[in-house]
């Protein structure tokens, strides 16, 4: 029954095994890989009379959020077990793999490295997790027409119902005096509505982002947020270009009219800073901004108070120019938005 | 007859009624001048009402001054208030889990300011607590901030 020896065995499992099994030394330099890892890792990047180093091959390991990225490095430690690592392919993809990581041989510092692919549930994770945001992302959708669409409806059409039954009667109005002070007041009316329809669609996107540029319609929004929330905002705009392309002017409105909100809406404070300053060092062109307060702040990866849709759609907005933001809080100790935007 | 301010009888209301706080909306209503600001906050544990300036039809006062009626809620969380909050500046700032707000009238039928009394924790109102307090500021608020809207004049 038992004919052949476990080293035979272990050496079959080796070279035929559908996982990818390398053996690393304490450096990282690769001993032994076994031929499924030999096709599947590029190879293209390094002088085969070299010894091979994991970290050519190695992109980083999943963090939260998304990131990948190099901290505690398992080459570091003497066991890591399921962890997700992103590896280059020899279809010059990155790939995430399911890996295991263990200290065989504590003598000569050797560490076998097995790594398992994990496209398929990554992918089935992934639908799950776009479906329930784009859930989410419906859902705030309809609140915000369901929003404008009441500041319409009892605003405005009200509004207009009321002028047009009052125009509607001037006809039958004989005596002139009369007249005039019932115009009067439907012109009172027509621009009290004027006012009204103009907060609406300043609040939608205002008009001085597209024509005045990112500088005053900050400091216009600013005095809106004090105006209806109490919080005076203090900022230091330090910019020297009036106009950018407007794609990055309506990132960085959003992105801090979002942060200010959230200030506004969890902190419990009656100011927020904010900082915006232009740094242009010939190749490098970016305007780096920040939003501070000194509230109540959260921990970070906390579940959210509201729909947790603000923070997230602050980064989108972010990496669709090819900016950054971070948010920096502790419970206590206030809440820092900070970030760069390129230019 | 007592000199009272509005200050006082709304202070009095507070303790009167056991509200957390009482407020009460700028009283001027002249033409042409179409925001609405909280004059009197006694009881508010911070100052950000004193900067909020709110256009006509919004947050409570622009609510209560669009139907001319008062406005009783029991419990915040209970109703669609909830989920907007944050178009009512008060409530959040304050805190506040319950409310009654009341319009109160000139004697030209206008909407001369707002109340808000509130609590923060939920609370319930019966047709009696109401009427009362409804008397109550017939009787003395009104005719306090009517006085003092003509001194002024």
């Amino acid at each position: 029954m038992n004919n052949s020896s476990l080293v035979t065995l272990l050496e079959a499992m080796f070279h035929q095994s559908k996982e990818m099994i390398l053996f690393v030394n304490n450096d990282g330099e690769i001993v032994y890989m076994n031929a499924h890892a030999a096709e599947t890792l590029d190879d293209t990047n390094y002088d085969k009379s070299q010894f091979q180093h994991i970290c050519t091959h190695c992109q980083g390991m999943y963090a939260s959020g998304g990131r990948v990225e190099c901290n505690n490095c398992y080459l570091h430690v003497d066991e890591k077990v399921s962890f997700q690592v992103y590896m280059r392919t020899r279809e010059g993809e990155v790939v995430p793999f399911i890996a295991n990581f263990q200290r065989i041989d504590p003598e000569n510092d050797i560490s076998v490295f097995t790594l398992n692919p994990l496209a398929e549930q990554l992918k089935t994770q992934e639908i799950e997790h776009q479906k329930r945001l784009t859930q989410r992302i419906i859902h705030a959708q309809e609140g915000e027409r369901k929003r404008i669409s009441r500041d319409l409806h009892d605003g405005v059409t009200q509004e207009l119902l009321n002028v047009l039954l009052e125009m509607r009667l001037f006809k039958y109005i004989e005596d002139r005096d009369e007249l005039n002070e019932k115009m009067m007041k439907s012109e009172e009316s027509l621009s009290r509505l004027l006012d009204y329809v103009r907060n609406i669609s300043v609040e939608l996107r205002p008009a001085s982002l597209d024509d005045l540029g990112i500088e005053a319609a900050l400091k216009t929004h600013f005095k809106w947020i004090e105006k209806q929330y109490g919080i005076t905002v203090n900022c230091e705009l330090d910019i020297r270009q009036k106009r950018f392309n407007p794609e990055v002017e309506t990132v960085l409105y959003r992105i801090i009219q979002e942060a200010i909100f959230n200030a506004a809406k969890y902190a419990d404070i009656d100011m927020v800073d904010v900082r915006l300053e232009e740094i242009d060092n010939g190749a490098d062109h970016h305007i780096s901004f920040e939003i501070e307060d000194s509230g109540l702040g959260f921990r970070t990866g906390d579940t959210p108070i509201g729909t947790g849709l603000g923070l997230f759609g602050m980064s989108e907005r972010a990496s669709s120019v090819g900016g950054t933001v971070s948010v920096d809080s502790a419970p206590g100790k206030g809440t820092r938005v900070f970030g760069s935007i390129p230019v | 007859m007592m000199v009272e301010k509005i200050e006082t009888v709304l202070t009095d209301m507070k303790e009167m009624f056991g509200f957390d706080i009482v407020a009460l909306t700028d009283v001027k209503n002249r033409r042409g001048q179409y925001m609405v600001k909280w004059k009197y906050n006694i009881g508010s544990t911070n100052i950000r009402w004193r900067k909020i300036a709110l256009p006509s039809g919004k947050g409570v006062p622009g609510a209560v001054m669009k139907t001319g009626k008062s406005m009783i809620i029991e419990d915040v969380e209970d109703t669609e208030i909830a989920t907007s909050l944050f178009r009512y500046p008060i409530l959040r700032m304050e805190r506040l889990k319950s409310f009654v707000a009341i319009p109160i009238w000139n004697d030209d039928e206008e909407v001369i300011g707002i109340l808000l009394m509130g609590n923060r924790r939920k609370r319930a109102f019966t047709e009696m607590d109401y009427e009362k307090i409804k008397h109550h500021v017939e009787t003395t608020l009104r005719q306090q901030i009517l006085k003092e809207l003509m001194v002024n004049e």
